[in-house]
């Protein structure tokens, strides 16, 4: 009886009725050679077995509620009262949704996960994000736990056009799609099996949504003590990401040439203005500027670096070695090969004159995989040593490399936009009719208004999320639910996320709740061990002691008759 | 009694054996074609009824086997009703018979009897048989059939519905351009393909109708032109000229069926050169005539075509060009003109040593503004003899000989020879060295002008070079007859292009160039050694070095548009920069790739708000501008007008083939976005306390 099951099996039944009957015709020959001792003796040990039988659990009086969340018409309402009122319960097929887990209460659940040999059912878990800044590139996967063959993945505009295919054998394909405007969409994606090569089969198709917010501008101070084509690429990159510059570019001993946005012109006259100007998020040098720095500037500007700005110095006219090594901590000579170096598939790029050397600076790190960047922390801030120059030969032939590599170093330097509130709901995927959870950050508590039903929702603090004010509801209209957030009848912020069709992803469904329900279970396994309390009672090793002792009592009495 | 029971039992039991036996291969033929097909509920639904037959043959049997065994078996004698019941015989006759009977009748009953017996009464139907195979046919073909007939007749039935509605009352004539020479022609509403600029009429049939709502009635074309109809004679039309492929529908016309109108553009004419099939056709030198076949193509019709002759005449600075046009002679068909034919080279001007360009235009019947075709110019080349430079002496103006030929002439050279030697086998010997000799000492030069960019030796023979150096000219075409200006420079100037420049080229370049002048080397060798054939091969390789020599040097020769500032002579290098200012600018603006009314149309097609003024409009241009795909412009101008029609589902659709015409997404250099509260949560103060508390926070780094 190592496998418990509850509900009284056949073969429980077959064997009690069984028992009954050899104990019955037993006790009643017994008592009729009027051996009562003997007859006491049968039922009691019969009693014994029948317990044994049983699972002395069930008789302890722990009640098991079964619950089959295969069924489509799971009364929630009644299961909730089921459970309140058993100990543990019995799961089977694919388990629960993290919502539903949530309004049931917390005992004991004994499933076991379906395994990968019911080869029957389709499990995909996909991953994507359902908001995206305006100019980062939009990634889909999708993973399946079984796979035969060749797959597809397709991403797939409103009017069924592909927008971006993966294919391959792997367990996991992933897609790549850059969104050209700001907006609100339901993209699809699609997954294919062509495990016939002719007919191919669509595993599951369903809704992407995805907003595209615009990017927010950077705040960019650029100083170089020589203008460079590398320099003036990096500037044409900056406009085109919209970023305000503040732009000095040195021709000569007296001679600059700066750059800035209109509202800084206006400053020449108007020095209010100044003020107004934004800490950039981003320093950029080249080395010799830094160099040729007076003691006060480099100070002053190691002093912004630490309250949380980034700084990147371009290294390709670093002359004075003695300064990194003063200032920084690191140390750099001069390159040992002029060797390009493949910074990626498209792009390799001629080495500076100096390069950094790791081994004798302990501040600074470098990985293997760009050895052309060393990186270090200041205070809050980053500094980036860029050993490499020449980048704005890739201008024209391979623009988007270019610019991905940029924020690839932009992202290593920890260049931060500061958002002052987050909302978003818990669950991956909030379905139509399902209790979804919507938690907030940055917010004194207020309400958070559903649009366009304008349902109020106050959100307040929750016991298992520090720092967030979350509020619930149950959606009733799928598609982009529109929310904003009032504080006395003003709106302080507004966004929207995606409510899915219960019928969306039935396998992503599946995995999610799956996912859900192991961890309500370890969740559970933790309060259990937390309080063992009446598991005692439930040994079976006194059953069996007291069976065999009155056996042999039997067995005694016989021999001595 | 038992015995009689026993035999009665084995009896029934050999007969019901018998007959399952019979019907065994009855059920797997009834069952074939559903295994076959894979039907798995008409073999359970058999097999349970294989069961209950044999169940109810026992039955037969026990009922009816001693009637049938009376019936077929004279030997029993009528009396096997004795063997029926246990019940003792009444009569000792009946007694004696039964035990005559139990003797007989296992003799009686063999196997083959059994099976006769079987076969008479417990004959299974063969009609069940074919009843299963008709069944199982008809499973197999006729949901296929249905489904298409009924798909068939329904939409037949919407189609014809829309069609009667509009075919009552509006009728289409298109009347081609007159160019076309096609015939103008009435039809029902319904796709067509016209030819581009017909003038397409939609006339109202049905007066009543037109009379009722005058005013309401119009065509709409998909690219968001309306067409009113007015009164014509007696009926009421509207027209259009097709320049687009459109859908159209009728504003009458409560059903609003779309309805294509392909327009097939009018094709410019095509021109094949069929002979010379090289762009560059040099001639055999004793030619005598040459053959230039052409064919032109066009749609409709060609109203004009000819071909363009150029002839050039001498070398250097006197060159004497003539042009002449000649007609292409037309044909039956007027929308082809094929001309075969071979010129003598006196029909066309050729002498020795002149080159012929030629070129075919064609113009169609087009309208407006006529097709007109060009096709690329193709040269004939008569090579000249060698006396040809003897020639050219007596010319007007002293040219010097040019002593430098290319390498392209060099292969000619070769060329000319070895196809000289083929022809006339029995050619002297000495003149076949001295013209190999004269090749190799062509190459020679050629190998030495090119080593002197490698640096090497200028002279390698005496002073070869030294005599032709004044003649070297560069020009890959050898037509040059100019003074090398790099002599004069020599003389004058400073040499750039010797010893140390010529370290200045790369060594990609380099290796090239030496690739080429090992070539040359080869190809001299073998001319020298009298074997112009194994020459040849060198000769390419060389050539082909050189090709790629000059396609490299082109990548370096862009011509930089940059007009200098005036220099203020009295400035110069005096080292004073105090006049010169900080100069200051404006940031760039970013270069916009989707226009703003494009992204709020995008965006308020997807939150379902009311649309911007006038966005159709937008749309449509956009669709216009940006869509070339005809089909994929179609489906976007159907989603305007779903969209127009109010279809709230439809929107996502039309935002997507907007964002379709997006030509290219841009990256956007930007930030994490990072969650910094303006005031902290109060478990975020919590932390900052007890952090407090503990210890101060560590130093990060370094500190200057």
């Amino acid at each position: 009886m190592s496998e418990l099951d509850f509900s009284l099996s056949h073969w429980q039944l077959g064997l009690l009725f069984a028992l009954f009957v050899i104990a019955g015709f037993s006790v009643f020959h017994y008592w009729r050679k009027g051996r009562g001792l003997d007859a006491l003796l049968i039922s009691c040990a019969a009693a014994c077995i029948a317990v044994l039988i049983l699972d002395p659990r069930m008789l302890a009086g722990d009640k098991v509620a079964v619950i089959d969340s295969d069924d489509s018409h799971l009364s929630m309402a009644q299961l909730a009262l089921d459970m309140s009122k058993a100990q543990s319960a019995q799961l089977k097929g694919d388990g629960l949704s993290e919502a539903r887990w949530q309004d049931l209460p917390r005992i004991p659940v004994q499933w076991t996960a379906p395994t990968e040999k019911q080869k029957t059912t389709e499990i995909v878990r996909l991953d994507f994000p359902t908001h995206l800044s305006q100019g980062r590139v939009f990634n889909l996967a999708a993973e399946r736990e079984q796979v035969q063959g060749e797959w597809r993945l397709q991403l797939l505009v409103e009017n069924q056009t592909v927008l971006a295919e993966a294919r391959g054998k792997e367990k996991r394909l992933s897609l790549n799609w850059l969104p050209p405007v700001a907006e609100r969409m339901v993209l699809q994606a699609r997954l294919l099996d062509n495990k016939e090569k002719i007919t191919e089969k669509i595993i599951e198709q369903g809704p992407i949504p995805l907003e595209v917010t615009p990017a927010q501008s950077l705040n960019v101070q650029a100083r170089f003590a020589a203008p460079s084509f590398d320099t003036q690429t990096l500037n044409d990159l900056l406009t085109q990401s919209q970023a305000k510059l503040d732009w000095q570019t040195r021709l000569g001993k007296t001679v600059t040439r700066s750059e800035t946005t209109g509202e800084a012109e206006d400053a020449k006259g108007n020095r209010a203005s100044e003020n107004h100007k934004q800490t950039p998020e981003l320093v950029i040098q080249d080395a010799a500027y830094f160099e040729q720095m007076s003691a006060v500037a480099r100070t002053q500007l190691l002093q912004q670096i630490a309250q949380g700005s980034a700084l990147i110095i371009l290294g390709a006219n670093a002359s004075d070695s003695n300064i990194w090594q003063r200032e920084f901590g690191l140390r750099v000579s001069p390159a040992s090969s002029d060797k390009e170096l493949a910074v990626n598939a498209l792009m390799s790029l001629s080495p500076t004159s100096f390069v950094p050397q790791m081994k004798q600076s302990q501040d600074w790190n470098q990985s293997t995989e760009r050895p052309w960047l060393a990186q270090r922390s200041w205070k809050k801030g980053q500094i980036i040593w860029l050993a490499v120059a020449d980048w704005h030969r890739y201008k024209i032939s391979a623009p988007d490399a270019l610019s991905l590599w940029w924020q690839d170093i932009l992202d290593l330097a920890q260049v931060e936009k500061n958002i002052e509130w987050r909302v978003q709901p818990e669950q991956a995927m909030p379905q139509l009719g399902q209790r979804v959870r919507v938690c907030s950050q940055g917010f004194v508590p207020q309400n958070l208004v559903l649009l366009p039903q304008n349902s109020h929702h106050h959100l307040q603090a929750a016991a298992d999320k520090a720092d967030a004010l979350c509020t619930a509801f149950i959606p009733d209209k799928a598609g982009w639910q529109e929310w904003q957030t009032q504080s006395d009848n003003k709106a302080t912020a507004s966004g929207a996320f995606y409510v899915y069709q219960n019928q969306d992803w039935p396998s992503w469904q599946k995995a999610q709740r799956r996912d859900a329900t192991a961890t309500f279970i370890a969740s559970t396994a933790l309060q259990d061990k937390s309080k063992p309390a009446s598991q005692q009672i439930t040994e079976k090793w006194p059953w069996v002691l007291g069976l065999m002792a009155l056996m042999l009592m039997l067995w005694w009495r016989e021999q001595r008759a | 009694m038992s015995d009689v029971a026993e035999v009665r039992r084995r009896v029934t039991a050999k007969l019901w054996r018998i007959a399952s036996l019979h019907s065994l291969p009855v059920y797997v033929a009834l069952f074939a074609p559903w295994i076959i097909l894979r039907q798995f509920w008409p073999i359970l639904l058999g097999s349970v009824a294989a069961v209950l037959y044999s169940w109810w043959t026992k039955k037969r049997i026990d009922a009816h086997w001693i009637s049938w065994s009376n019936a077929s078996f004279p030997e029993l004698e009528d009396s096997m009703h004795l063997l029926a019941s246990d019940v003792a015989a009444s009569s000792a006759v009946a007694q004696l018979q039964r035990a005559r009977l139990l003797q007989k009748i296992e003799h009686t009953f063999s196997d083959a009897a059994c099976r006769h017996l079987v076969r008479q009464y417990l004959y299974f139907p063969r009609s069940v048989i074919v009843t299963s195979w008709l069944l199982a046919v008809a499973w197999f073909f006729l949901p296929a059939q249905t489904a298409a007939v009924k798909n068939n007749s329904m939409a037949s039935e919407i189609k014809t519905k829309q069609a009667l509605q509009l075919n009552s009352a509006l009728s289409v004539q298109v009347i081609p351009p007159a160019y076309t020479k096609q015939s103008a022609f009435t039809s029902t509403p319904k796709e067509m393909q016209i030819p581009e600029n017909s003038q397409v009429r939609w006339c109202t049939t049905t007066p009543s109708a037109a009379e009722r709502s005058k005013e309401s009635q119009s065509i709409n074309l998909s690219n968001g032109q309306t067409l009113n109809f007015t009164q014509r004679d007696e009926a009421h039309c509207a027209e259009w000229q097709a320049s687009e492929t459109v859908f159209w529908s009728w504003s009458a016309d409560a059903a609003k069926t779309r309805i294509v109108l392909k327009v097939q553009l009018d094709q410019a004419p095509q021109i094949k050169i069929t002979t010379p099939t090289e762009m560059v056709q040099v001639l055999a030198q004793d030619a005598k005539q040459v053959r230039i076949a052409l064919r032109i193509t066009d749609d409709y019709q060609i109203t004009q075509a000819s071909m363009h002759m150029t002839l050039a005449r001498g070398s250097g600075e006197n060159i004497r060009f003539s042009d002449k046009e000649m007609p292409v002679p037309q044909s039956k068909d007027s929308k082809l003109r094929e001309w075969d034919k071979l010129w003598s080279l006196s029909e066309l001007g050729m002498e020795p040593g002149d080159e012929l360009y030629f070129f075919v235009r064609a113009t169609d019947n087009a309208d407006k503004n006529p097709h007109i075709t060009r096709s690329p110019t193709y040269t004939l080349r008569l090579p000249s003899p060698e006396a040809a430079a003897e020639e050219s002496l007596a010319l007007p103006v002293q040219v010097k000989v040019e002593s430098l030929r290319s390498q392209r002439q060099i292969i000619i050279d070769t060329e000319q020879l070895l196809a000289d030697i083929k022809a006339n086998p029995k050619l002297n010997p000495n003149l076949i060295r001295t013209r190999s000799e004269t090749i190799a000492a062509d190459q020679g030069a050629l190998r030495r002008r090119y080593g002197k960019f490698l640096g090497e030796e200028s002279s390698l023979f005496g002073d070869d070079d030294g005599d032709h150096g004044d003649h070297d000219s560069h020009d890959g075409h050898g037509k040059s007859g100019d003074k090398a200006p790099v002599d004069l420079a020599a003389q004058y100037g400073h040499a750039h292009d010797q010893e140390e420049n010529a370290t200045l080229f790369d060594e990609a370049t380099k290796k090239i160039l030496r690739r080429a002048l090992v070539a040359m080397w080869d190809a001299e060798k073998s001319l020298r050694a009298i074997a112009p054939a194994s020459a040849l091969a060198p000769e390419n390789k060389a050539l082909e070095a050189i090709k790629q020599l000059q396609q490299a040097d082109r990548i370096y020769l862009h011509k930089a548009a940059f007009t200098p500032p005036a220099i203020k002579e009295e400035k110069r290098l005096t080292g004073d920069v105090l006049d010169l200012k900080n100069t200051s600018k404006k940031q760039n603006e970013a270069a916009v790739i989707v226009p703003e009314d494009i992204r709020n149309l995008l965006i308020a097609l997807q939150r379902q708000d009311s649309l911007p003024a006038l966005w159709s409009k937008t749309a449509r241009d956009w669709v216009a501008a940006q869509i070339s795909n005809e089909e994929q412009r179609l489906a976007a101008q159907a989603a305007i007008q779903d969209v127009i029609d109010g279809c709230a589902t439809c929107r996502p659709a039309l935002a997507a083939w907007i964002r379709q015409g997006i030509s290219h997404a841009e990256l956007i250099l930007q930030g994490r976005s990072v969650l910094k509260p303006k005031q902290n949560s109060a478990f975020d103060k919590a932390w900052e306390a007890s952090l407090q508390n503990k210890q101060p926070p560590p130093a990060n780094g370094k500190q200057p």
